[in-house]
């Protein structure tokens, strides 16, 4: 009688413990969720057990956004484009002297115009470029005030944004680990349930299946910013997606890729990092090597930098953990 | 007495043993059904708008015209590609092959993703773009 009755706690913790096992393994593997939104592809993978609305969320403000799409700039209204809008300002004030305009919001009817992620991108003409160039207006500018031609677009900062406002969503809802990528801007949320830190892969620039090295880090956001994907050929001459608000034509850089990092403790890290790589790939390895030597000036660098320039020189601030691919032809520049 | 009682617990008896051996077993046939049902690495995923629309077996090579999407997938030597696409920026052409859980062929315009799904040995959380 008692030898059943022990036979049975064995049996039935032996079932338990199993069960129990099974139902941690399934427990660790992250869930992923996929949309298309901010005219990218955005994967969210979470290994919190419940939903906490982010891809609701995302949803809302692409809906928001995209009224840039076709509104002219003085018919815009929306408290996170008000909002966005308001930190690139700030941003401008705070890095304008560094990168000159090399980002302007109100630069929609030049992106318009050469329609690069659109269906048919094609080359203007002299007079279609002028006239775009003149709906280019101050970014400080009220919109409602903004001449009746200008054009509203975030492409450098919404996703970086969308991080942010994510961010501060799973703060209250206190998610764990989450990984939200919106292509160019992602951002690493809470501390995975191993322990370990989280790996991003920097995609090689002369072949992007393939990969330049990957970065550890704990929670961040991580921007990237380069021409190798976004592109089109006419006549044999590529032409990159990064527009100068200036000269109307695909930005000149020596660069080829530029990544930045940024803890989920920095304020509007999401953006800052969204526009700085944006920035810094537009102004090339000058404003790059003067960027990193003022950020680090700072004392500890806010921004980590991962870039590549067309000579196959790879740039790391310190402070960055990155681990360089040797197949990928590239070399690292002594770290700055 | 305490003694009798530490000695009764510590002896294993052959009944017990069966016990032990059956749990082992009936984990061992858990853990050898998981690792059937998804081996790694072993389905390419197919995704319209976020939505998977078709698993491909990398086992087995082949092309899979999707003509309602656009899009022609290529399964080769347990890489996928996308092969074909009526989109204008052929970006989805351009990645290539994919292998690895991290990596995801997009095409933007047809809204079409490519995934390969379950463990492979990549520890890569996210693919920068």
């Amino acid at each position: 009688m008692s030898i059943f009755k022990f036979k049975t706690k064995y049996a039935v913790s032996a079932v338990l413990s199993c069960v129990m096992l099974c139902s941690c393994m399934t427990a660790r593997k992250p869930q992923t969720e996929e949309m298309f939104a901010f005219d990218t592809y955005v994967s969210i993978t979470s290994y919190d057990p419940s939903d906490n609305g982010a891809k609701e969320l995302l949803a809302a403000l692409d809906e928001e956004f995209s009224q840039t799409y076709t509104k002219n700039a003085n018919a815009i209204n929306g408290e996170n484009i008000l909002k966005c809008a308001d930190i690139c300002r700030e941003w401008n004030s705070e890095f304008g002297d560094l990168f000159g305009e090399s980002i302007n919001f109100t630069c929609g009817a030049l992106t318009k115009l050469w329609g690069i992620s659109g269906e048919a991108p094609h080359v203007p003409n002299e007079s279609e470029l002028s006239a775009a160039l003149e709906t280019i207006t101050d970014e400080n500018t009220p919109f409602l005030l903004m001449p009746s031609g200008t054009m509203l677009d975030f492409g450098a900062s919404a996703k970086g944004f969308a991080c942010d406002k994510a961010k501060a969503l799973l703060d209250t809802s206190g998610a764990k680990c989450e990984i939200i990528s919106l292509g160019s801007s992602t951002l690493l949320y809470g501390a995975k349930p191993d322990g370990s830190s989280f790996k991003a892969a920097v995609k090689d620039p002369l072949s992007p299946s393939s990969y330049l090295g990957t970065i550890e880090t704990d929670a961040a956001f991580i921007s990237t910013s380069g021409g190798y994907e976004r592109y089109f050929e006419e006549n044999g001459i590529k032409y990159e997606h990064i527009l100068s608000p200036q000269t109307g034509m695909p930005v000149e850089t020596d660069l080829c890729s530029v990544t930045v990092i940024a803890s989920t403790d920095i304020p509007n890290g999401g953006i800052y990092t969204d526009l700085l790589a944006t920035a810094i790939y537009s102004g090339g390895t000058s404003v790059l090597t003067e960027f990193m030597e003022q950020d680090n000036g700072f004392g500890d660098a806010i921004y980590g930098i991962v870039a590549a320039d067309k000579n196959n020189n790879v740039y790391v601030s310190s402070g960055v953990d990155f681990t360089l691919y040797e197949s990928s032809g590239f070399k690292l520049k002594e770290n700055l | 007495m305490k003694a009798q009682v530490s000695s009764s617990r510590r002896t294993f008896k052959p009944s017990d043993i069966v016990i032990a051996v059956i749990a082992a077993a009936l984990l061992a046939a858990v853990l050898i059904f998981r690792s059937i049902a998804e081996p790694n690495g072993s389905l390419a995923a197919v995704f319209f708008n976020g939505e998977q629309i078709a698993s491909l077996s990398l086992g087995t090579d082949g092309v899979y015209p999707f003509d309602e999407y656009g899009v022609t997938v290529e399964v080769t030597n347990r890489s996928v590609r996308v092969i074909n696409s009526d989109c204008p920026d052929k970006i989805c052409e351009k990645t290539g092959f994919i292998s690895s859980s991290a990596q995801t062929i997009v095409c933007l315009p047809n809204r079409i993703s490519v995934r390969i799904i379950g463990n492979t040995d990549s520890n890569i959380d996210v693919v920068l773009n």
